[in-house]
């Protein structure tokens, strides 16, 4: 019996040190894990002109808010950088590439533009993605700076004319056009106008559009964007 | 022991014989009515047999009680498929995706020249309507495949109905449907576009039957399953021809049967929660529309939503007239009732 005794109290000694062991060994590999996450973010936000970094969020109107941005084929798309609001100029750039019979790349006034088309088309016939880099200095020289007090009849003579039903402004922003963009926002609410902005966090990140069977798989961005 | 063994068996062999012979005199009383033989079956001690209802609200109550309920929901109540578990992600069917072509993998594999991909790329890119008409006219008309000319005058429909042209976008979808296509279920979308044409001139009851047709077509089709719900609801305004007893018993089926499998295609219980958020605004007739919220958020498993909703139903019904149509509803919304409180501790 004593030898049993001694023996039970051996093992419960042995089995409180695996769990102490256990605990520590856990904790290290959340803590590795959480510490590898955190470096490999960083890394992310220091490499430029990646596909537009967006995130989780509800708030509708301003940042980098969606976990998918989803622009709907009738949105006016705006570059807002240097002071500056530019229409992102789809007309000039579908009609350059449909004058090309193979390249899937060009320029036009306000930047450089690349369509990927897909080599298999297993889906429908217009999947693509459209990358978009704006040239600031193209831009700076043949768009005038927005000046606050005419901010108003800018966005009724500029962003409201010519906007379809059903159709919404989007706004790619960049640093220097933030401090715009933030004198700009009280006047689209003012204006009840529906708007979605993503935050461009620095020059050389991409405007990126695209249309594939990934934006169609859940009910949820309607609501979240 | 063999002898025990006999005696066992004769039992039995006797047993499904009277319940055999049972089952043949029941079966010649069917001129019964329902209410006379569920009398009958209560003064013999039996419970009459559960309503089409009863047995819907049992397999969802199951079913919620399960770990993943809903392929097995699915299944009991649809005979769908299991959703895809091992196919590759690209593979796999989109059914929210805004056309057959989308919806599915490899519709127009190998058919397809770059040329054409490019045109249609282009015309999906640009916002220049007039740009977009005079492309796609050329190619509805050129000698192209019948899948590419199908997929232009498509294009050209949905051009036409977001103008609010709904001649121009009628005429489209007669010549989509009238191209000869390896496979009729493609067309579903045109028969979606035509329902759409109704809903837009405000005809619901040309709308619906173009709804079923697609439906048929083409059964994880979630934009016309959503637009079959909303025109089912605004059809309950109707209220002389809706609220007839077999018409209303009926629609009433259709409308869940539509939400169910917006949930089984799109493998996602929860869709109904952000679906409910336009349906609250629709124009349609209010018990009927209470009913249906309360009955969608039953299925994502939101027991409180759907009790609010039902008691809010019958909490308003000293104001109806009493109706076949109303009385089901009372009946129906009483039972989900029911059944949540067998759920409380």
């Amino acid at each position: 019996m004593k030898v049993n005794a001694t023996s039970s109290s051996f093992i419960d000694a042995i089995a409180n040190a695996l769990g102490v062991l256990i605990i520590v060994t856990l904790l290290l590999v959340l803590l590795s894990q959480y510490f590898a996450h955190k470096q490999e973010h960083q890394d992310k936000d220091v490499v430029n002109g990646q596909r537009t970094k967006v995130e989780h969020g509800r708030d509708m109107r301003i940042g980098t808010l969606c976990r998918k941005t989803i622009i709907r084929p009738w949105s006016k798309e705006y570059i807002v950088l240097s002071d500056r609001v530019v229409p992102l100029n789809k007309k000039a750039i579908s009609e350059a590439f449909i004058m090309e019979s193979r390249k899937n790349f060009g320029e036009i006034s306000e930047g450089e533009w690349t369509i990927f088309l897909r080599k298999n088309i297993d889906r429908d016939i217009d999947t693509f993605e459209l990358e978009f880099v704006p040239n600031s200095k193209a831009i700076e020289t043949k768009y005038p700076v927005w000046l606050t007090p005419e901010l108003e009849t800018k966005v009724d003579e500029e962003l409201l004319a010519g906007l379809h039903a059903n159709s919404i402004l989007f706004f790619f922003v960049y640093p220097s056009g933030m401090e715009l963009f933030a004198s700009l926002y009280p006047h689209l609410i003012q204006q009840s106008v529906l708007f979605q902005a993503v935050y461009q966090p620095s020059s050389a990140y991409k405007v990126i559009l695209w249309r594939d069977s990934e934006q169609f798989d859940t009910f949820e961005v309607d609501y979240h964007c | 022991m063999s002898s025990h063994k006999a005696y066992l068996t004769l039992v039995t062999i006797l047993t499904v014989l009277i319940l055999f012979f049972i089952g043949i005199a029941m079966n010649g009383k069917q001129v019964v009515d329902n209410s006379k033989k569920s009398a009958f079956l209560l003064s013999c001690g039996v419970t009459p047999p559960p309503t089409e209802f009863e047995v819907r609200l049992n397999k969802i109550f199951a079913a919620l009680e399960k770990d993943e309920p809903l392929p097995e929901l699915c299944v009991e109540l649809h005979k769908q498929p299991l959703p895809e578990n091992n196919v590759p992600y690209m593979e796999k069917k989109v059914p929210l995706g805004d056309t057959v072509f989308m919806r599915y993998h490899g519709i127009f594999s190998g058919i397809i020249n770059k040329s054409v991909a490019r045109t249609f790329t282009a015309v999906t890119l640009s916002t220049d309507m007039d740009f977009k008409l005079k492309t796609l006219k050329q190619l509805a008309h050129a000698e192209q495949k019948n899948l590419v000319r199908y997929r232009a005058w498509l294009e050209l429909a949905r051009l036409h109905l977001r103008n609010r042209n709904q001649k121009m976008a009628s005429s489209a979808l007669s010549k989509a449907l009238g191209i000869t296509l390896d496979n009729e279920a493609w067309k579903a979308d045109a028969h979606f576009l035509q329902a759409s044409v109704h809903f837009t001139n405000k005809d619901i009851n040309a709308a619906l039957p173009k709804l079923e047709t697609a439906l048929r077509s083409d059964p994880n089709f979630v934009d016309a399953y959503v637009l079959y719900i909303r025109a089912l609801l605004e059809a309950s305004l109707q209220k002389e021809t809706y609220f007839s007893q077999d018409n209303c018993t009926n629609k009433l089926t259709k409308l869940m049967d539509s939400l169910d499998m917006i949930a089984c295609v799109t493998n996602d219980r929860h869709t109904f929660v952000h679906l409910a958020k336009s349906i609250e605004s629709l124009p349609a007739e209010q018990k009927i529309k209470s009913f249906i919220v309360g009955y969608g958020n039953l299925l994502a498993g939101n027991y409180l939503t759907a009790e609010q909703r039902m008691r809010s139903l019958l909490k308003a019904k000293t104001q109806w007239n009493s109706s076949p149509c109303t009385n089901l509803l009372i009946k129906q919304a009483s039972q989900v009732l029911q059944k949540i409180s067998t759920l409380k501790p």
